[in-house]
């Protein structure tokens, strides 16, 4: 109601003519939008990130590719069972439904888990780095807001998102229950731990964004500490080969509390007619929010440190140290102080630098390259010292519980090296041109004469550079303990070690081109991660998932063979497998991928023709790359 | 050195650039003048070949930048408007890089460097760490980059800025030494005082358009019609009133007018001087006082031939 300016006459708002009952209602439901809501505190910044998130295409676009890959999975399911049996009767085809009804809702519950804890880091991660990246936090500081209400904001706006993606299987989830009659308390567990662990999983990558450059750096910190504390930690304390080996006793509360994936094991169980003591639900959610809590006090802590330590302009300790450094280092080249000007002054000659500590390099005349290569694997050598003191943690442990002369160990050693290189060789350069583009260098390397092909190259052979780590550990773990262990058979440890290179070479061609095309580092990395993964993993697991549930294990594996067979990191671990085996070239034990049995010559042969296949393909990705660097130079015009 | 013919460039829809034609000689130093947004980075990207323009042409050197992209870098260095540095190497292995980069014989790459290092005054800092380096030397370095390979065209956009005034004029004075050498400037900037001291010609650009081309005093004259020149006279000689009658029939002043003891003279477009006006003052019998021509500024200039328009 406002009244007009002249005359001061009152203007009355029109009476509505009749109720309108369907938009009151409509009204006061938009009123508990949590967006719409008066921010203030917390709030605010979830609504912040709420509204920015829903203005980026790439949100919907993630969301639509969560619910394609879940409609997929259901299809799959649901195309099964028609083609298991056509033509049959609607009673005989309820009966069907509630046969698979367990079978869909445990794949639903484990694609819900996996889903989640993939993508609530991806959500997490950016979250503070980019506010510091964007320089944004000083003038957060400047309201209100305490550090502990920036993170809790924060971390609402990525839950929001991930809520999204959990409300993507109820449907499926709600159809399973209503038609195949399944325990719903045993659906709700399930989901209840996958949220969960996905909730650790953010809070995780949400610590780790406070000193991280980037958010994939973040997120991949993140999933990292999953894979340690879902699976390495109870793989210790839990299992046969754990501390149980040693008589040591491990509470029972352990496994659940620790290990999501145990938890929906024994709800799985439960949806397929085992009983399951609800304390396990309890127990795994219990776990991941108390952990998730203890996370978030430590990021509020740590970034109320960082924040008072630089006075608004947030910089994290490494980048502190680095400014401090270049700080000396220019001082130590900076000549000293000017002698007073004066007659004998200016009959000085022209003084020279004085010694620095730090000494210019020679650039060779493949610019790229060379600095590519001296790029550091590990950002830090600070960093490289906690990652190798870790690893040769993890791996003592293991050696020491497991014992060095047991083949198993080895091999279980080979596997996880191997995923984790191939996992790294993912990201290894999906940040080169993205990372220039971020810095402002792009345009200034594209103005110089370089050739397209020189830039690619030069960023490719750095990539598989600085991939380095993980095979020197190996040859640590495989060379030096396994022989001492009493195993040494060189024709595995070769066709091992010969795995890594067309790894690598695929997943840093790919890479490249990703970062070509993709202007978002985070993006183009998740890019090419979900397509290894898809192709090396989801595709097999794709054809297990449609022939088991059309009842034809057979054909199952044998089509999974082939898909393996032609799989460079299915041929190293399958290499690892006979580490401990008499093989070589003429004879010995056969190398098995599934049902598919290959005597070592014919596995020497197939490796080699699946590498030289791999490394033609990246040539052919990286030249593809070229040339759209050169279209879009006008190389091509 | 420069041509550009009807460029025009869309982003979505948004049109950034609209059929631009100018013309830039040799040893020219072309200031280019715009709102954020006209459409500056634009132009200067596609001389770069960095962007392919939707329609027109352009050439640098005579080579055409759409199709010989490679020999037009080698004859053009481009500063952006913010330099990004690779910060994990020192001022010497970052000439080095571009050296390498632009292919400059090793033997003669060593001489270059230094040379450029000296021209720009960052001999001290040749081992320093470049993210180590003030915002004024990282711009010298800057400067440093794009004069490794010798280039004939320089295309500098907003190379002050950011700038505190110290290096504000360092950075004018090595844009004019540049312009001394026989080097072909394109520079975009928002300080107008600065380009009006250095530049032989401008550009204004606005929208996309090109609104104006050519030298400063064309600019001025555009603007303002002539000069103006202001009078104060003395007491005790002939009132203002009967020297502005006695002014009035010449051809060369197009008006002047009184206030108080001061005259308003505006003279008519063109190179007269002002020895005719004297002459006339002192034979009307006037007492000059304070005899000011007044300055026509490149801001100005810019106001009244912009309509402020932003996209």
């Amino acid at each position: 109601m406002t009244t007009s300016g002249a005359g001061n006459v009152p203007i009355q708002a029109p009476a509505d003519p009749r109720p309108r009952p369907l938009i009151t209602l409509l009204r006061r439901l938009r009123s508990l939008n949590p967006v719409g809501l008066p921010g203030s505190g917390p709030w605010a910044l979830f609504q912040k990130d709420v509204r920015s998130a829903g203005r980026r295409r790439l949100t919907y676009w993630a969301r639509g590719l969560y619910a394609s890959a879940f409609a997929g999975l259901v299809g799959l399911v649901l195309i099964a069972v028609i083609s298991d049996s056509p033509g049959q009767s609607t009673a005989a085809s309820l009966q069907q439904i509630q046969r698979i009804a367990p079978i869909l809702a445990t794949s639903v519950l484990w694609f819900q888990y996996v889903g989640l804890c993939f993508a609530a880091p991806l959500l997490t991660g950016p979250t503070l780095c980019e506010e510091r990246r964007s320089r944004t936090l000083p003038a957060l500081l400047t309201t209100p807001l305490s550090a502990g209400q920036i993170v809790i904001g924060k971390f609402m706006g990525a839950l929001s998102q991930l809520l999204v993606f959990a409300l993507v299987p109820v449907p499926a989830l709600l159809a399973s229950r209503v038609f195949g009659g399944l325990d719903a308390s045993a659906v709700l567990a399930g989901t209840a731990v996958a949220v969960g662990a996905a909730i650790l999983a953010g809070s995780w990558a949400m610590i780790f964004s406070l000193n991280a450059s980037r958010g994939v750096s973040a997120a991949m910190a993140a999933w990292s500490m999953m894979l340690f504390f879902h699976f390495l930690v109870p793989l210790v304390a839990v299992s046969p080969i754990g501390l149980t080996r040693l008589g040591i006793p491990t509470p029972p509360w352990l496994g659940p509390s620790m290990c999501p994936p145990m938890a929906l094991f024994t709800i799985s169980q439960q949806i397929t007619g085992a009983a399951t003591p609800a304390s396990i639900t309890l127990l795994s959610v219990g776990g991941s929010l108390g952990v998730s809590l203890l996370l978030w006090l430590v990021t509020t802590i740590s970034l109320r440190s960082a924040l008072t330590r630089t006075g608004g302009e947030f910089q994290t300790k490494a980048e502190l140290r680095r400014e401090a450094r270049a700080l000396r280092r220019a001082a130590k080249a900076s000549p000293q102080p000017a002698a007073p000007a004066g007659p004998q002054s200016a009959a000085q000659p022209a003084r020279t630098p004085t010694p620095t500590a730090h000494r210019s390099r020679v650039i060779g005349d493949h610019p790229v390259l060379w600095r590519e290569i001296r790029q550091p694997a590990f950002g830090s050598r600070t960093r490289l010292v906690v990652i190798a003191v870790a690893a040769l943690i993890v791996v003592g442990a293991v050696y020491w519980i497991g014992g060095i002369s047991d083949p198993l160990v080895h091999q279980a050693v080979a596997i996880i090296s191997m995923l984790i290189f191939a996992a790294t060789a993912c990201v290894s350069t999906t940040p080169t041109i993205g990372g220039e583009r971020d810095a402002r260098t792009w345009d200034v390397l594209l103005t110089t004469p370089l050739s397209p092909r020189r830039i690619i190259w030069g960023k490719f052979v750095g990539g598989m550079a600085r991939l380095w780590p993980v095979p020197l550990v190996m040859a640590v773990c495989l060379l030096v303990v396994a022989p001492i262990g009493g195993m040494y058979s060189p024709l595995p440890l070769t066709l091992y070690f010969c795995s890594f290179p067309p790894v690598a070479a695929i997943l840093c061609a790919t890479g490249v081109f990703w970062s070509l095309v993709i202007r978002r580092v985070t993006l183009a990395s998740v890019v090419n991660f979900l397509l290894a993964a898809s192709f090396w993993l989801g595709l097999p697991l794709f054809v297990t998932v449609f022939f088991e549930i059309a009842g034809n294990s057979d054909m199952a594996e044998q089509l999974v063979g082939a898909l393996f067979s032609a799989n460079p990191v299915a041929l190293g671990i399958t290499a690892s497998s006979r580490l401990g085996s008499y093989v070589y070239l003429g004879g010995g034990e056969s190398f098995d991928i599934l049902s598919m049995q290959y005597p070592p010559l014919q596995f020497v042969t197939l490796c080699i023709g699946v590498w030289a296949t791999y490394g033609l393909i990246a040539v052919v990705i990286l030249e593809a790359a070229a040339r759209r660097l050169a279209a879009t130079r006008d190389k091509l015009a | 050195m420069i041509e550009a013919r009807g460029l025009s460039k869309n982003y979505g829809t948004l049109k950034a650039l609209d059929n631009l034609s100018l013309t830039i000689g040799p040893g020219e130093v072309f200031g280019f003048i715009g709102p954020n947004g006209a459409g500056k980075s634009t132009t200067m990207k596609i001389l770069s070949c960095l962007l392919r323009p939707d329609a027109g042409r352009a050439s640098v050197c005579g080579l055409d930048v759409r199709t010989r992209g490679d020999d037009v870098r080698r004859v053009l260095g481009y500063m952006p408007d913010f330099l990004g540095v690779y910060d994990d190497l020192t001022v010497d292995e970052y000439l080095q890089f571009f050296a390498a980069a632009f292919a400059i014989d090793r033997r003669r790459r060593r001489a270059t460097i230094d040379g450029v290092l000296e021209l720009t005054d960052l001999v001290e800092k040749k081992h320093s760490p470049v993210d180590g380096l003030s915002r004024g030397m990282q711009q010298r370095l800057g400067i440093a980059r794009v004069l490794i390979h010798d280039p004939k065209v320089l295309l500098l956009d907003e190379p002050s800025s950011g700038l505190d005034p110290r290096a504000r004029i360092e950075m004018r004075e090595l844009l004019i030494e540049l312009g001394k050498m026989g080097k072909c400037l394109m520079i975009s900037s928002h300080i107008l005082s600065e380009l009006a001291e250095m530049c032989t010609c401008i550009g204004i650009i606005e929208r996309g358009r090109l609104l104006y081309s050519g030298s400063i005093k064309e600019a001025y004259a555009r603007v303002r019609g002539g000069e103006r020149v202001t009078v104060r006279l003395e007491p005790g000689g002939a009132a203002a009133a009967q020297v502005a009658e006695a002014l009035a029939g010449d051809a060369r002043i197009t008006r002047a007018s009184v206030a108080d003891q001061s005259l308003t003279i505006d003279l008519a477009p063109g190179n007269h001087g002002h020895h005719f006006l004297f002459e006339m003052l002192c034979a009307a019998g006037a007492r000059i006082d304070a005899f000011t021509p007044e300055e026509v500024k490149l801001e100005e200039a810019f106001l009244r031939l912009t309509t402020g328009a932003v996209q």
